[in-house]
């Protein structure tokens, strides 16, 4: 009797477990194709792509051994047929390059933010203003990097095209002169299955 | 669900009077398959219960400005087989609600249903278990995917709930989708129409005299069907992509779709007028010379206007009304067994006159204008039904083949009472397929116009059905102001957007 309710309990636990939906963690650079749209794996190519070819261009390595430069990052504008957001992408390109100690970066969107705290230091007269951060003393930036993220999709009965293309430019801001630019092209397409529910 | 039992304790009463057992049991493999036919009709709504039905006291409902009833009864479909329907319902009755999170949603919610049945696999058990039943029921036990017109403006209103939150790059994205979405329904569509004209052809002789019949019934759809190349391609959608691609600061792209509208729609002054203007501001010259010796009158105006800068423009888009409701007809089909009367669907709304919007502004005691049409979804939905037809005769021979399959079946295992069921059941299951967006407005007409910057005070007044309304618009500088102005019944809704 005692071992047939074990059976019945471990079964019960055994079922209640097969229904629980199933979560596990993976590796986040894993090459994702649940389907065609903009993924995870786009975003990291894009972002790759885009870092190595910067710091491997022979201008750009010219300038960065002698000095940091400071950029700014203009929003990437999304002419794709998804609602992607761009802003992710630029932060894992800015990051990555950060990180190269190859360039210095000025955030263009929290200019208010650093605004309101500015004021609060200097103006509200609670901050003891030997420690206060001074006006004035930013670095005007030296480059500004833009671009622009496209996309052609094209359908057919039982397949879906989708072609993307990121454009990422590096502009001197004094000179107006395009130093580097470049682009990663991707191409995927997803075919509906023959037999299936 | 209360005739489900009905029945199936008659057939049980029935098969009690005959003592034979293996009757019996046929009988009660009868009565089985019928209640479980019921019970599949009870819980997907519209097989035996017509979709007009359903959402008639809804809309009845908007038009004295109720929407959180509607809104609740739709939600109950969240998940049925015509989940796309409802939700596209639902998207557009929040919309016009002016509740922009609701309706964003449950029109991302249609675009993934559109997207997981355009992806689904293209044997599919479940589209066979839907084909299979079709044949024992009617048309509307196929899930609904959606007409070609009906998935354009879905993206489109997506875009205006963008506009709404100013977000003009998400916009920018819906109004892609919806150009996608009329390309691609240019190339499939001609494919289909051309495999369903040939698959009536191999079935000639059956059909031969079916389509006759049917011709007879459709007759005074053709002038209707005859306004419109196509189902699908709509001018007011390009419009509204050519107003988001001149906030985008793309003029060159602007341009293209103001050009494919006025292909479309090319009687439109206000279209004229932005042709003209787009094709001088990009230096356009030789088109620009044929659209000036094309709309003379236009031209003239377009040079000797636009003097004064502190302008910005308002563009009005009108929906007017509802799209008509297709309504069921019996049409005599030839069968082996004599004629069998066969439910289709048709539209039977007539042609109305156009029905402008007037804009005026009292306190400047300035008349600002008329509206003029851009897009007659009437026509769209019309001719969306006509190019079915060869498909829906095939369907329905099969069917009633099927049906009187099962009719001899009943009369061997049960003898007259099984006919007599058997006939019942055929009455009952023979229901049109009438599921179509029916919170469309039935016609799209648009005024544009400058006015100087600031806030402007308009009265709107539609004289065809009596309604008007009051709304205060502000203008910026070299700015666009889109009002979108909705008509259900006698009550216009109003959403102004300042850009």
């Amino acid at each position: 009797m005692y071992g047939l309710k074990k059976l019945i309990w471990s079964l019960c636990i055994a079922m209640g477990a097969g229904c629980a939906t199933n979560v596990k963690y993976e590796d986040a650079t894993k090459v994702e194709t649940t389907t065609a749209d903009f993924g995870s794996t786009d975003l990291q190519q894009i972002a790759n792509k885009m870092v190595d070819s910067l710091l491997s261009f022979p201008a750009i390595v010219q300038t960065t051994n002698e000095r940091s430069p400071v950029v700014f990052v203009e929003t990437i504008k999304n002419k794709t047929l998804e609602h992607i957001d761009t802003e992710s992408i630029t932060d894992s390109i800015r990051t990555k390059i950060l990180r190269s100690g190859k360039f210095r970066f000025v955030d263009m969107t929290k200019v208010n933010a650093a605004k309101k705290q500015f004021e609060f230091q200097n103006e509200s007269g609670t901050v003891d203003q030997a420690t206060a951060a001074a006006f004035g003393r930013h670095i005007g930036a030296e480059y500004m990097l833009y671009g622009n993220f496209a996309s052609i999709v094209k359908k057919s009965d039982n397949v879906k095209d989708v072609y993307y293309k990121f454009t990422l430019n590096l502009m001197e801001l004094e000179t107006g002169i395009i130093e580097w630019a470049d682009e990663k092209e991707i191409r995927k397409i997803s075919e509906r299955s023959l037999f299936g529910w | 669900m209360k005739d489900c039992r009905c029945l199936k304790k008659c057939m049980r009463g029935a098969g009690n009077n005959k003592v034979m057992s293996d009757r019996f049991r046929r009988l009660f493999f009868i009565g089985f398959s019928v209640s479980v036919l019921f019970t599949a009709g009870c819980s997907t709504s519209s097989v035996f219960n017509s979709y007009t039905t359903i959402m008639n006291p809804l809309i009845d409902g908007l038009k004295a400005r109720k929407f959180d009833h509607a809104l609740k009864v739709l939600d109950k479909h969240r998940k049925s087989n015509d989940k796309i329907l409802y939700l596209l319902e639902r998207g557009r009755i929040a919309q016009i609600k002016g509740d922009i999170e609701v309706s964003m949603e449950d029109y991302e919610a249609t675009m993934e249903a559109v997207r997981h049945r355009d992806e689904k696999a293209i044997i599919s058990a479940s589209d066979i278990g839907a084909q299979t039943s079709t044949f024992l029921t009617n048309d509307n036990t196929i899930p609904y995917k959606g007409e070609g017109y009906e998935k354009v403006f879905l993206h489109q209103f997506q875009a205006f709930n963008y506009l709404a939150k100013k977000d003009i790059e998400g916009a920018g994205v819906e109004v892609r989708r919806a150009n996608l979405e009329q390309h691609v329904a240019l190339e499939m569509h001609e494919k289909e129409v051309r495999k369903a004209e040939e698959k009536a052809r191999e079935k000639r002789i059956e059909t031969e005299q079916a389509s006759a019949s049917l011709n007879a019934a459709y007759h005074h759809m053709d002038d209707i069907a005859g306004k419109v190349k196509n189902s699908f391609q709509n001018a007011y959608t390009f419009y509204l992509s050519g107003i988001v691609y001149e906030l985008l600061n793309l003029p060159n792209d602007a341009y293209i779709d103001y050009k494919k509208a006025i292909e479309i729609f090319p009687d439109n002054t206000y279209l004229q007028r932005d042709v003209i203007r787009m094709a001088k501001a990009l230096g356009m010259n030789q088109e620009l010379n044929e659209y000036a010796s094309r709309y003379a009158a236009i031209r003239a105006e377009v040079e000797n206007g636009g003097g004064d800068t502190n302008t910005g423009e308002l563009i009005v888009f009108f929906e007017n009304g509802f799209v008509p409701q297709k309504r069921e007809i019996k049409v005599p089909i030839p069968t082996p067994n004599g004629f069998l009367a066969v439910a289709f669907p048709v539209y039977t709304a007539k042609w109305p006159d156009v029905e402008p919007l007037a804009l005026s502004e009292p306190e400047r005691k300035d008349v600002l204008g008329e509206t003029e049409p851009l897009c007659y979804v009437q026509a769209l939905a019309v001719k969306s039904l006509k190019e079915k037809v060869p498909g829906m005769i095939v369907r329905h021979l099969l069917r009633s083949a099927a049906k009187t399959a099962f009719q001899y079946q009943a009369k061997d295992s049960v003898g007259v009472a099984g006919t007599i069921l058997s006939s019942l059941y055929n009455v009952i299951s023979e229901k049109a397929d009438l599921r179509s967006w029916l919170t469309l407005p039935r016609d799209v007409q648009i005024m544009r116009n400058h006015l100087s910057a600031g806030i402007h005070h308009l009265h709107l007044e539609h004289k065809a059905s009596g309604a008007f309304s009051d709304v205060d618009i502000s203008m910026n500088q070299n700015g666009k102001t889109i009002l979108r102005v909705i008509r259900t019944g006698s009550v216009l809704y109003t959403t102004a957007i300042t850009f």
